[in-house]
Formats: structure tokens, C-alpha cells, sequence
């Protein structure tokens, strides 16, 4: 790795629900150098990440948190401040994963999606991007899905949530763009989730014929988190092994 | 149809026009009320679509033209400007190549790469250049060019076939742009899998992975040529129309692909 990619000194707050990978994501900024936020909301099991964090010599804090709205993101931003001194890096990884057919979603459902996806990015990007304000610099990385460009059954209220994150990463970008902060999107495509089997289906309409991994797209997260991404906004990266290129 | 759609009193030249999609498009702009003249290497389908315009009361003219000799291409439209006075319509619909069978890459010769190119898109270049200067002194004109959802998609080996048809949707973009001011507009129809050329089986394996089911027919492109050829679009100018049955709308998950996930979190 160059020194390009190093994010020694660099403070990073890593947002996650659902499937959000917030263990690889931690362990990757904390490796390229990064004091490391790791907050979460929902069920996720994080007790793997908490073992690391006993590890990381103070780098990497864990913090549970009941909402992701944009005061209690607020006061994790001020918490991170307190504790490092700054943020530089705000990777949001909100993924709910839902899908139903569009007639059974429940208002709740759509609610719930939205306030997560979406919504709680939107209040991060908010509670961060105030501060990175401040400071002239910020490096904002939302982690979403390829489902934001495109359709599949079932999928409706997540794919909207996706495009409204691929939207809301474009209109920020060029909102904060003389404000020193870069907004950026990375599209993921099939990753297997902790709980999941392969489905041969999928492997097989896959180009690369494999499910991704978290290692698959995390030093993309370094790449478009350090300032060798510096001339970068507004972009939505896909690494999605080959799916989006097919017919 | 609505006033705004009619194309009566104006001239369309459609290559390829003797079979297929270019036919389907050739008899709807006709029944719009267009004089076509259609195009093509072989004469005798060109002949049957005639007949059938002429049925319609419309003037048809028949042009025998290799579109991937710019000497050929000049002929044409020096005839049609000869018989007709003016052309209004271009529709560059010619270069559906039956592309070989897949094969590994060393085994393309230059000659077939550039007969590829040639008639997927140096083709639409030469009927756009040729009718360049005549639609720009005239200060109208409409260009239609088809492409295909592989130049925006890939499918694997088809590489001039791919190629060809993205510069397409690019040269769509570059001539709109640079005759914007000329009351020309440019745009392009962009096609998925439909019903031309191949065998019936070949249709039926395809349809299993089309969203609606079913493959495209000819008939379903014609409407799209009329409306873009029309006064109705006049402030369209550099897009694309994909009309594919959904194609291009699915392909993040196999056909059928229907998952249910209850909320977790």
C-alpha cells in the first residue's frame, strides 16, 4: 500500500444497521491507519467488533445507539470530537435489507426502511458534514447498493431507498464540493450476509460466478476515505463482480 | 392521431427498410403520412415493402445501397433529393450484423472487426454526413438512429456488435449537440431481443429471461419512430428511447427472482 492510501491521523465514523459490515469496515480504516468510530444501531451482532476494539489500544470505539436521528448522531459526532479531536472520514453502511411484494409492505415496513436507509444517512451526513464544515475537510463514503440503479421483484421500498442514497450522494457532493468535502458512493452488488447460504441462481448469473465479500469493496472505503481521492465527488463506485455489466 | 403526429408532405429514408424492424418502421411512418424511400442491399424485399406503402397511398421509392460504402450512401441520398426535392427523415436502422459465433479474440481478422464497425456505425456516420449539408442549408430535419441494449450492456463476444451500437448512442449525442442550432434533432431508439432474423426456438429461450415475457415484435418499434419523427417531439433532441420489454430495467438478479426478506432490524 502507498503512502496515498494511509489514513494515519485520520478519524473515521462508520455508521451501520443491518447488514452493514461494520467489522471489515473497522478493521480496514483502523489498518490503513485511522482512529475509528463504530456506531450501530439494531440487532446486529457486534460482539466480534467489541473484541476488537479491547484490542485497538483506544483506536476503535464501539457505540450502540437506539435512532439514528440526526440529535443523537449529533452527540456522537461531538462524543467522537471529544475523544479524537475531529472527524475526517464518515462512512455510512445502512443497509435493512427488506423485500416484499409491493401490495403485503406495511406502512411500518416502508417506514422503517426509509428511516434507516435513508433517512438516518441523511442525518449522519447532516451531523458529520456540520463539522466537516467547520474544518474545511471531509471525506463522506456511502455505502449502498447496485438495487439503487436498478429493479428487482420484490424490492421496491429497498431500491428506492438505494436510489435516494445514490441521488442525496450526487446532490451533497455538489453542494459541499468548495467546502473541501468529497461525497461518494460505493454500489454493492450480491455479498453473502452472516446468516445466508449461497443460492446457486445467483452464483451462476453472477460474471464473476462468486458472491462478494466484505474484502472485496473495504479498500475501495481506504481509497475514497484517504486524499488520494481528493479530485473524486460525486461518484457511486460499483463492485458488484461483473452484474451490473450484463444483459 | 393528433395533428402534431402527422408527417404528411415529408420524406423518410429508412436503411435496412426492406425486412424486419426497418420494414415495421418504413409502413408506420407511411401511415403517418410520410413519402419513404427504403433501402437496402437486396431489392426484392425492398419491392414488397413498396407495394405495400404505395397500398397505403403513399409515393415509395426503392434504393439499392451498400451503407458501408460512402460512395453508395452519396448516390442515395443524391437520388432522393433528385426525386423528391427534400428529406426530412433519416432513419438509420441498417447494421443488425450477423455477427459470427462467438470466438476467441486472436481469431478476429482486421476484416471482420472493421466490416463489424463499418456496419453497426461508420454506416449511420456516412447517411448522417451525406444529408448533413441538405438538412442544415433547410434548417430541419430529424435523425433516428437504432442501437441496441448491448451498447449500454454488454454481451459477451459480440465486441463489434457492442462497440458499433455504443458509438452510436454516443454519435446520436454529438450530432444533436452540434446541429442544435440548425433545427435538427437527433435521437435513438435503443432495441432489447426482438423478433427479426433468427430462429423461433432462438426467440423462445430469450423470452424466458425478457421481464414481460416475451420478445419484442417489429410492429412495437413503429409507434416510437412516428412520435420521434414528429412535430409532437420537437423538444427532444440527444436521447435515448430503450424499448426492450424491461431488459435493461432488470439484470441485477436471474429471471423470476422473487425473494422474500421479512424486516430483521
Amino acid at each position: 500500500m502507498t503512502e496515498d492510501f494511509d489514513l494515519s491521523g485520520r478519524v473515521a465514523l462508520v455508521v451501520g444497521a443491518g447488514e452493514s459490515w461494520l467489522w471489515a469496515l473497522a478493521a480496514s480504516l483502523l489498518e490503513a491507519g485511522a482512529a475509528v468510530m463504530a456506531v450501530k444501531s439494531g440487532k446486529t451482532d457486534t460482539s466480534s467488533i467489541k473484541e476488537m476494539a479491547k484490542k485497538s489500544e483506544g483506536k476503535l470505539q464501539v457505540t450502540d445507539v437506539a435512532t439514528l436521528d440526526y440529535i443523537t448522531l449529533s452527540r456522537v459526532v461531538e462524543d467522537g470530537i471529544s475523544r479524537f479531536g475531529k472527524i475526517d472520514i464518515l462512512v455510512n453502511s445502512l443497509n435493512v435489507r427488506f423485500a416484499r411484494p409491493v401490495l403485503e409492505v406495511s406502512d411500518v415496513e416502508w417506514e422503517r426502511v426509509m428511516a434507516v436507509n435513508l433517512r438516518g444517512l441523511f442525518d449522519a451526513c447532516r451531523a458529520a458534514g456540520k463539522h466537516m464544515i467547520e474544518k474545511g475537510y471531509g471525506k463522506i463514503i456511502n455505502v449502498t447498493s447496485c438495487l439503487g440503479e436498478r429493479g428487482m421483484a420484490n424490492s421496491s421500498v429497498y431500491c428506492a431507498a438505494a436510489g435516494g442514497v445514490l441521488q442525496l450522494t450526487r446532490a451533497l457532493a455538489l453542494e459541499w464540493a468548495k467546502r473541501g468535502i468529497t461525497v461518494n458512493a460505493i454500489e454493492l452488488g450480491w455479498l453473502l450476509g452472516q446468516s445466508e447460504t449461497p443460492d446457486e441462481r445467483i452464483t451462476r448469473f453472477l460474471p464473476l460466478r462468486r458472491y462478494g465479500t466484505p474484502d472485496d469493496f473495504t479498500p475501495l472505503v481506504v481509497y475514497l476515505a484517504s486524499p488520494a481521492s481528493d479530485y473524486i465527488t460525486g461518484q457511486a463506485y460499483r463492485v458488484d463482480g461483473g452484474v451490473m455489466s450484463r444483459v | 392521431m393528433p395533428a402534431n403526429l402527422r408527417l404528411d408532405g415529408r420524406v423518410a429514408v429508412i436503411t435496412g427498410g426492406g425486412t424486419g424492424i426497418g420494414r415495421a418502421i418504413s409502413l408506420a411512418l407511411a401511415k403517418a403520412g410520410a413519402d419513404i424511400v427504403v433501402s437496402a442491399r437486396r431489392l426484392q424485399p425492398l419491392e414488397d415493402v413498396a407495394d405495400e406503402i404505395t397500398r397505403l397511398g403513399r409515393k415509395a421509392m426503392t434504393v439499392s445501397c451498400d451503407v458501408t460504402k460512402s460512395e453508395e450512401v452519396d448516390s442515395m441520398v443524391g437520388r432522393v433529393l433528385l426525386e423528391f426535392g427534400h428529406a426530412d427523415i433519416m432513419v438509420n436502422n441498417a447494421g443488425v450484423v450477423k455477427e459470427h459465433e462467438p470466438k476467441p479474440m486472436w481469431e478476429i481478422t482486421d476484416d471482420e472487426w472493421r466490416l463489424g464497425i463499418d456496419t453497426n456505425l461508420t454506416s449511420a456516420f456516412y447517411c448522417c454526413r451525406a444529408l448533413s449539408k441538405h438538412m442544415i442549408n433547410r434548417k430541419s430535419g430529424v435523425v433516428i438512429n437504432l442501437a441496441s441494449d448491448t451498447a449500454i450492456r454488454a454481451m459477451a463476444g459480440r465486441f463489434m456488435y457492442t462497440v458499433g451500437k455504443a458509438g452510436i448512442i454516443n454519435l446520436t449525442q454529438a450530432l444533436a449537440i452540434t446541429w442544435v442550432d440548425f433545427g435538427i434533432r437527433v435521437n435513438c431508439i435503443t432495441l432489447g431481443m426482438f423478433r427479426t432474423w433468427r430462429s423461433g426456438e432462438e426467440y423462445e429461450r430469450s423470452a424466458r429471461v425478457i421481464p414481460v415475457g416475451k420478445v419484442g415484435e417489429p410492429e412495437d418499434v413503429g409507434p416510437m419512430a412516428v412520435y420521434l419523427a414528429s412535430d409532437a417531439s420537437s423538444y427532444i433532441t440527444g436521447q435515448v428511447f430503450i424499448i426492450d420489454g424491461g431488459t435493461l430495467a432488470a439484470g441485477y438478479a436471474p429471471s423470476n427472482y422473487q425473494p422474500v426478506i421479512p424486516l430483521q432490524d
